[in-house]
């Protein structure tokens, strides 16, 4: 269902190259690097081949759509693209109505504006409406600056 | 329908000239 969604459709499309795998029946070379122990699970992958994001199982359009920024995003915070990154994470932070995804989002906000400025008191700003926002998620656990 | 890449190699090909990131679906057949 996600997949024949016209907006996750255009934004797969779009933004990055798609690519379907069967783990029991593809390549195991091209498999064991991935890691998969349960199927469904949406991988990003940078160019390399390098994973660096997952998520198990489906999800409705509307929060596939948050995925692909947060995916998107820890690609680009992997290859030093610090406020492209930002961008992304701010996206689904920031996004009305609130998202589900909001308070990671959040927190990897927070650390892109981090490494893009190295600033603690930019990382602070961002963090600290972090736990303002969602004072019982992990994420504002894990987002302290003291 | 999303028109899906079915090899890793070709995918990364692509995304390398596209200067793309890969999303990889991972499924199980049956």
């Amino acid at each position: 269902m996600t997949f024949r969604d016209e907006r996750v459709r255009a934004a797969v499309e779009e933004r990055f190259v798609p690519l379907s795998l069967d783990l029991l029946r593809d390549p195991r070379e091209w498999l064991r690097p991935l890691g998969v122990i349960w199927t469904p699970t949406i991988l990003f992958l940078d160019r390399r081949g390098a994973v660096r994001y997952q998520s198990p199982d489906f999800l409705p359009p509307e929060l596939f759509l948050d995925l692909l920024d947060l995916g998107d995003g820890h690609v680009a915070l992997h290859w030093a693209r610090f406020t492209e990154a930002a961008r992304l994470f701010a996206r689904v932070a920031t996004r009305e109505p609130v998202s589900p995804w909001a308070p990671e989002a959040h927190y990897w906000w927070g650390v892109a504006v981090y490494l893009a400025t190295r600033s603690r008191d930019e990382l602070e700003r961002v963090w600290k409406s972090l736990r303002e926002r969602f004072p019982q998620s992990i994420w504002a656990a894990r987002a302290r600056t003291d | 329908m999303i028109a899906w890449h079915r090899s890793l190699p070709d995918a990364l090909d692509r995304a390398q000239r596209q200067r793309k990131p890969v999303l990889a679906f991972v499924w199980k057949d049956g």
